[in-house]
């Protein structure tokens, strides 16, 4: 992500005027993990940091470690809600915000946070993450039923007909979420999500998948018999890479055993920790499967009276 | 009617001379038969499907015939320029309408034979909807002035015969004390907008609104009724729009209808319009439509896609006209959350 110097400076002014030294190094410690001010500066321990210098530095590390949106998030939430009961209201936030929708985001106000807009292209990162970081990041992967005997029954043209339009109803729900799609491979993806309440989206995505491929079969699909997925959700740490063939990714083998073995044709299944942020409304959807003596699974299924 | 011709033969379309007519085709199209499934299973409208046998396999004949034979609102008939078919009359007992053999062929087939097959066919088979003569019927009775198939042609203050769609919250009383009046409004503003979102892809308009429901208005060309799928829909994603969009904390629960109507138009002091039609929807909907239905008249229910005829149920009779009702889909394992 390039962040302009307008931006940096914005940012630079903001702080050094409207807080101190002290809650400048703890909001910074708040997005860069153990964050010592007097270390990076090299400033020694008994000499007070001016407070034009503290900014700066900040701001400099902030923009080298890639979390410039995310701090530009926090100096909302403090302006909004201020800090230990305390208010702060935060200089230049309208030109900060501003200047972060230049470069392509969009605040979403409901949930706080700054996120790629898409009108410059939707990148697989959200403009945000990484190469090679590792993110807690859920997972929602379809798959085709049949597809040997699909492509065998009918005509290449047909079948890739079909399987474009899966993906792109795939592609629209789960950006519809905030989601993006990772990869791709002809009857099948993964689509991945990081914000937002990131297990909820991706379940709400598999569901509504199931809904739209239920009408999908009745009025478009061209095959004599409707076509089936299977759908799964997981949620876990997983490296960043644009290229999808680079991640190595317990979280993601665990999401194909489960989609592949235990999810039965035209569900969505989900694992426990996925389960547990659903919340009562959402929880009521889903029955519980047994599939070791330790191990609960939860299936969604469209049934009719 | 639609007339849809499967065949390989490039000659056929010039052999058989159909065209266009108003009142009787609406449209005719020719299609190879690579295409035979994926467009069959497609084909909405009243069609009257040739299929030209002479490039297929005898043993395959019977499977062809199987599919056409099971497609509802599908009429259908053989064109047999090579003699393939030995026993004409067992073809039409199992519900062919027309066997075209080398003779008639070369002679043409003409607009005649074509009212001829269609007679035929309500005669011998009238229990086979023909949407098609059905529609004819639906039209005399009703005397429908449509509206079109979008709001173009719409002026305030014409009469027109629309696709009409009630809506209502049901257990509004409930709502009223549990949630005091104001959260309600702003729940019940959030339902509304959701609602005039939805039917607006559609082509629908939100055209009366009460405080817990209102009526929603559809372009009607006598054709078809799209209303249909906005119904089946709202009611198969409710639970998304309870868990994503609504205001209420619980799931909420309320009735659809769906009738073919006549009405004044108005954009304005819809409340002082008197229409029969906009009485027996609310009659229909507050009086006969069970918490949490979708209930779709016969009439509406001729015009709207064939795919979801399955989904609906007879629910019964309501001031002389026959109601169906839509399946509920089930989505949750447990019991609701109130």
């Amino acid at each position: 992500m390039k962040i302009s110097s307008r931006l940096q400076n914005y940012i630079s002014q903001a702080l050094s005027q409207s807080m101190e030294v002290k809650l400048m190094e703890r909001l910074a410690a708040r997005v860069i993990g153990g964050y010592d001010l007097y270390e990076r500066t090299g400033f020694p321990a008994n000499i007070p940091i001016p407070q034009g210098d503290a900014a700066r530095q900040i701001t400099s590390d902030l923009v080298r470690s890639g979390n410039i949106h995310r701090f530009a998030e926090l100096l909302v939430e403090v302006d909004r809600t201020g800090v230990m009961g305390r208010p702060v209201s935060i200089r230049l936030l309208p030109q900060i915000v501003k200047e972060l929708e230049v470069l392509g985001y969009r605040f979403k106000e409901d949930q706080g946070i700054f996120i790629e807009a898409g009108a410059l292209g939707k990148t697989k990162g959200w403009g945000v993450l990484i190469e090679g970081q590792t993110y807690e990041l859920s997972f929602l992967r379809i798959d085709t039923v049949g597809n040997t005997e699909l492509v065998r029954k009918y005509s290449r043209r047909l079948v890739v007909q079909v399987y474009n339009e899966v993906r792109r109803l795939f592609t629209g729900i789960v950006e519809k979420r905030d989601g993006r799609l990772w990869q791709w491979e002809g009857d099948g993806g993964i689509a991945a999500f990081s914000y937002g309440n990131k297990n909820v989206q991706p379940v709400l995505s598999g569901m509504e998948m199931l809904l739209e491929l239920f009408m999908y079969n009745r009025f478009q699909c061209p095959f004599s018999k409707p076509l089936q997925v299977r759908l799964a959700v997981h949620t876990g740490p997983c490296p960043f890479y644009e290229k999808f063939e680079r991640i190595r990714s317990d979280t993601l083998r665990r999401l194909e055993v489960v989609e592949s073995e235990f999810a039965e044709n035209d569900s969505l299944v989900i694992t426990p920790g996925v389960y547990s942020d659903m919340g009562n409304k959402l929880n009521s959807f889903f029955e519980s499967l047994r599939v070791s003596r330790h191990n609960l699974l939860y299936q969604y299924k469209l049934r009719w009276e | 009617m639609n007339i849809l011709v499967f065949s390989s033969s490039k000659k056929l379309p010039e052999k058989l001379r159909l065209r266009r007519r108003k009142g009787v085709v609406d449209d005719v199209r020719f299609v190879g038969l690579e295409e035979f499934s994926a467009v069959l299973k497609v084909a909405t409208a009243p069609t009257l499907c040739y299929l030209d046998i002479s490039a297929i396999e005898e043993s395959k004949i019977a499977g062809y015939l199987r599919s056409l034979k099971k497609k509802e609102n599908v009429l259908y008939g053989i064109i047999d320029p090579g003699g393939k078919i030995k026993d004409v009359a067992r073809l039409l007992h199992d519900g062919a309408v027309d066997c075209i053999n080398r003779r008639t062929l070369s002679s043409g087939v003409g607009m005649r034979r074509l009212t001829t097959v269609l007679d035929f066919a309500q005669g011998v088979h009238p229990t086979v909807l023909t949407a098609a003569v059905a529609t004819r019927t639906a039209m005399k009775r009703a005397a429908y002035i449509p509206s079109g198939s979008d709001w173009s042609s719409v002026v305030p203050g014409g009469e027109y015969t629309f696709s009409m769609m009630f809506i209502e919250l049901d257990d509004k009383d409930q709502l009223e004390k549990r949630y005091g009046s104001q959260k309600l409004s702003a729940a019940l503003s959030s339902f509304r907008a959701y609602i005039e979102g939805f039917v607006r892809r559609f082509g629908g308009r939100l055209w009366m609104w009460f405080s817990f429901g209102g009526i929603v208005l559809f372009p009607f060309d006598a054709k078809s009724a799209p209303a249909l799928i906005c119904g089946f829909r709202l009611m198969l994603f409710k639970h998304l729009y309870d868990i994503e969009g609504s205001h209420f904390p619980h799931f909420l629960s309320f009735r659809l209808v769906l009738q073919i109507g006549n009405t004044f138009y108005s954009e304005e002091n819809t409340g002082h319009i008197v229409s029969d039609s906009l009485n027996s929807i609310f009659h229909l909907g507050q009086r006969f439509v069970r918490p949490g239905n979708f209930c779709v008249t016969e009439e509406a229910m001729q015009f709207g896609h064939s795919a979801l005829r399955d989904f609906f149920v007879v629910a019964g009779t309501f001031e002389g006209r026959q109601i169906l009702r839509m399946r509920r889909p089930l989505h949750q394992h447990k019991r609701k959350l109130y």
